[in-house]
């Protein structure tokens, strides 16, 4: 397929390069023509050969480049050769300048029409779409519905562990020691069945749904109230206590999903001597299967020994924990400033459409054309708008890249986060935008369609007559002019 | 599962004998472990070896090594006991019990889950190819990626050190024989060839065998490097390492690699017995005995770049490679300069994209290492690598990390866009726009969409 287009391409630019060196003899061209000419021929192609071959690498960005570059550069060429080759002809046809005052204020006035649509349609997009997330956040139980669905749910949970650890691997410090090191990758490698079961012992889905209620309200609380801090208790202990209220249950899932190395065989002879340790060191291998059994119950109490040296505070306020953090005096400014944040995204969709209006009083004001400059407007922000939500129509591939970005300054869970949460959120965003900017790309379409009726029905015309009646003489031509 | 179990029966032995044999990866980080030094004054009279490379007025050809790079005259030989994968044996912070090379090994053999698993590119899928490219080279030469020197049957010293024909082949001359070596290598599988004078500065000065270290059967050897014979040339080859997969995010990076180290040992092999067959001495190698890259730089086969690795004229930074020790003495080739030094002062597209920030960023090459590992090799104007920082990307992955030979931009594909390109890039004011380009035409991003492209690509 490569060859075939590149000996099509060649094929083209041959002829191209023959007809127009045979123009060029006959109406004795001038040197500026034969050199825009010609490089408009050899580029044109050129950019669509390198784009071929690009696109055949899969490489598509080099390709639209290639054509942008190249053949761009050449159809500048092309039209630089017809300006040349017209000009040369008729050197006396640039119309007199005739109320030179005028003209450039009409200029100065076009200028600052494009440069309120230009500003308008770069910002609408961006804030449209700001508009639509914080109104999802903003909804308490909108945001309580993606948390429970893609963080805390049973079936979502795991997956974020996963992700979670996945991200710890790949963008954080390695562990110390191997030994963590090796317990990250064997945590990964537990089924989302197993981690469910682990969860029911310690922290059911119920209860996680119910501290995701108690999050919402005080999150919530605090934005409304006048109180500094989020008012919020968790109780930790409560969920370790679980943990050690039954230490076989653990052992036994240890055992079952993690692939530790086989118990040494001092050890293993040890405990066939019924002489168990209270380390629970010793019982970080896996037995074999014929004392297994045995080993379970010691195992767990050494587990239980483990457990015990470890601190767990039964509740801990959140509001004392934020007083060592931040005075109320930050907080408050940190409340404001949030408050701020998303008074501003919510209403930022106001500039742009102000621009709009402001741009289309000018027109109106200075009364050019409003159906034509409605047509330049809408154009414009359906242009402009769909290059800028681009990226919404291959959300996974752009968050993975602004995952990527993001890897160095965000901890592993937040990136996690961002992996299930963000592509929610902007498909609610490119699910607006997207239609709103074909349909405002087709109206302007359609609008300058309306303005420019008569030249394409005369183009129509034309064509329709040299299709039926061959070329048209040049006295035809003289008169239609 | 047989291989998990299998581990669960010795875990301990069959991770320490794999993650030697592991080292075979060398290849990735070979420049950073140890870019060498270089060549002595040779008058070579034979153009470059393989007949395939591209054309650029720009490149020149040299005498000696030294009229490339600058090089201390005192220059001491590197102890292969302090490349990365040597420290496996003695360094505690590679070696066991709590040492990297255990945590990369157990994930790249699947002693544990691999973290990355439902990542883009680390599935069991690319997984399992990526185990499958190393077989030849984990049957043939098991430990010679890792740098042991004489590892497996295609690596027999005692065997391709002694060939059974005693008949000499006689050659009219010593640019005959470099022909005809050269073209019967090409014919038995390697990419590019190229002939280099036996230069004893790029042999290690010890060679270092941890092998019964990782047997638990007794001390690691570490000994004085002595030939069997006096080698008279070194044969270099270049292997070229599959484009679809090189530039793609994950372990088919890895995959490229091991394809070629695989090819390594086939054809080294290979060239050894067709030496033997003329009655000539010679010793396969691919990682060991030896540093590849000044080699293959004397060897005319392309210049060394930032990342510290070799950068072919025709395939840029995909290439793997491996040389032949032999006493048949043939005319060398010229190394040769195309601008890569020049380029890659400009680019730093690899330092800029290493993620483990390894690759130096030093505007100019410098003669003493602005790191300080032990694994690097001071006394060539270079630029220096953090082959413990490498290391560390390495073992995050439970792979090879490839990451910075997928964006270089020496790293292209063979067509005619790339040919012009490449010589774009030989000519003085084109090295100061090429990395621009290179960006804006979107080459370099390893893009996930590359792993379903290089599944779906057609013969």
């Amino acid at each position: 397929m490569e060859l075939f287009t590149l000996v099509f391409l060649s094929a083209a630019f041959a002829l191209s390069l023959y007809y127009f060196i045979l123009q060029g003899r006959k109406n004795r061209y001038t040197a500026r023509s034969w050199g825009f000419g010609i490089t408009a021929i050899v580029l044109i192609p050129f950019g669509l050969a390198w784009a071929a071959t690009s696109f055949g690498e899969g490489e598509p960005t080099a390709a639209y480049m290639g054509i942008f570059i190249f053949s761009g550069l050449g159809v500048v060429f092309g039209l630089l050769t017809l300006r040349s080759l017209k000009s040369g002809k008729d050197p006396s046809a640039e119309p007199a300048r005739e109320g030179a005052q005028t003209s450039t204020t009409k200029v100065g006035v076009t200028i600052a029409l494009i440069a309120l649509i230009g500003i308008a349609a770069i910002l609408l997009p961006p804030a449209l779409g700001l508009k639509r997330v914080t109104g999802i956040l903003d909804n308490q139980a909108s945001v309580k519905q993606l948390v429970e669905q893609k963080v805390l749910s049973d079936e979502a949970l795991p997956r974020v562990i996963k992700k979670m650890l996945a991200y710890e691997t790949l963008y954080s410090e390695d562990p110390e020691t191997l030994k963590e090191r090796m317990m990250q990758s064997m945590f990964s490698g537990v089924s989302p069945e197993e981690m469910v079961r682990l969860f029911d012992q310690v922290l059911p889905e119920q209860d996680r749904l119910a501290l995701l209620d108690q999050a919402a309200s005080s999150v919530n609380g605090w934005l409304t109230n006048d109180e500094a801090y989020p008012q919020m208790t968790l109780e930790p202990g409560r969920y370790f206590s679980r943990l050690e209220r039954d230490p076989e249950f653990v052992m036994r899932w240890i055992y079952k999903n993690f692939s530790l190395p086989p118990m040494a065989d001092t050890t293993v002879a040890k405990f066939q001597a019924g002489e168990f340790s209270d380390t629970f060191d010793q019982y970080m291998g896996t037995p074999p299967d014929s004392i297994k059994d045995m080993v379970i119950a010691p195992a767990a109490r050494a587990l239980q020994k483990q457990l015990a040296g470890v601190e767990i505070p039964a509740a801990v306020d959140l509001a004392d924990q934020l007083k060592d953090q931040a005075t109320p005096e930050e907080m408050l400014g940190y409340k404001s400033a949030v408050k701020r944040v998303f008074g501003a995204f919510a209403w930022l969709w106001v500039l742009p459409v102000f621009l709009i209006i402001a741009a289309l009083v000018i027109v109106f004001m200075t009364k050019r054309p409003w159906v034509k400059w409605l047509a330049i407007t809408f154009l414009c922000l359906g242009s402009v708008g769909n290059l800028m939500i681009n990226p919404l129509r291959d959300i996974d591939a752009n968050v993975y890249t602004l995952i990527e970005t993001a890897s160095e300054q965000a901890p592993a869970p937040a990136l996690a986060l961002l992996f299930y949460i963000t592509p929610v959120l902007l498909d609610h965003v490119g699910k607006l935008l997207i239609p709103l900017m074909n349909g405002l790309l087709i109206s302007g379409l359609v609008l300058l369609a309306v303005v420019y009726a008569g030249p394409i029905k005369a183009g129509f015309a034309t064509l329709k007559h040299r299709l039926t009646h061959g070329k048209r003489t040049k006295i035809e031509a003289a008169e239609s002019l | 599962m047989a291989q998990n179990s299998i581990n669960h029966k010795n875990p301990a032995k069959r991770n320490r004998r794999d993650f030697l044999k592991k080292t075979a990866l060398t290849g990735l980080g070979a420049g950073i472990l140890s870019v060498p030094p270089v060549a002595e004054p040779q008058d070579h009279t034979e153009t470059k070896a393989g007949k395939k490379k591209g054309f650029s007025p720009f490149r020149e050809q040299h005498n000696q090594l030294e009229d490339i790079y600058e090089i201390d005259p005192n220059i001491r030989r590197m102890d292969q006991k302090n490349i990365v994968f040597a420290r496996w044996g003695w360094d505690p912070k590679y070696a066991e019990p709590e040492g990297r090379g255990i945590s990369f090994v157990t994930k790249m053999y699947g002693v544990v889950p691999d973290p990355l698993e439902h990542e883009p590119g680390f599935s069991q899928l690319e997984h399992s190819l990526e185990v499958a490219t190393w077989g030849s080279h984990d049957a043939g030469t098991p430990l010679s990626a890792g740098g042991v020197k004489g590892s497996g049957i295609l690596n027999d010293w005692n065997v391709y050190g002694n060939p059974k024909v005693k008949k000499k082949y006689k050659f009219k001359s010593k640019q005959e024989a470099a022909k005809l070596v050269k073209r019967a290598s090409r014919f038995l599988g390697a990419d590019e060839v190229g002939i280099a004078p036996y230069d004893e500065r790029w042999v290690y000065s010890k060679w270092y065998d941890a092998t019964k270290v990782f047997d638990r059967t007794g001390e690691a050897v570490h000994e004085e490097a002595v030939f069997p014979f006096e080698p008279k040339s070194v044969i270099a080859f270049t292997f070229e390492m599959d484009y679809d997969a090189v530039k793609t995010p994950g372990r088919l990076m890895d995959a490229a690699a091991g394809l070629e180290y695989s090819s390594m040992a086939e054809v080294g092999q290979k060239v050894a017995l067709f030496l033997n067959g003329l009655g000539y001495k010679a010793l396969p190698t691919g990682n060991d005995t030896a540093m590849s890259i000044p080699i293959a730089a004397q060897a005319g086969l392309g210049e060394l770049s930032r990342m510290g690795t070799l950068i072919s004229e025709k395939y840029g930074s995909r290439v793997r490679l491996a040389k032949v020790f032999t006493d048949l003495e043939m005319q060398p080739d010229k190394p040769i300069s195309f601008g890569v030094t020049e380029f890659c002062i400009k680019c730093k597209k690899c330092a800029e994209q290493c993620p483990s920030n390894a690759i130096s960023v030093e505007d100019e090459p410098s003669i003493n290492p602005t790191v300080g590992s032990i694994s690097n090799h001071p006394g060539v104007k270079k630029w220096h690598q953090d082959a413990d920082k490498c290391f560390s990307q390495w073992e995050k992955f439970g792979s090879g990390c490839g990451i910075c030979l997928a964006v270089c931009p020496y790293n292209k594909v063979d067509n005619w866009v790339h040919d012009l390109s490449k010589l774009v890039v030989s000519a003085p004011v084109g090295r100061d726009i090429a990395r621009q380009l290179d960006d804006a035409f979107g080459y370099g991003n390893l893009k996930n969409e590359s792993i379903q492209d290089f599944w779906n690509k057609e013969d």
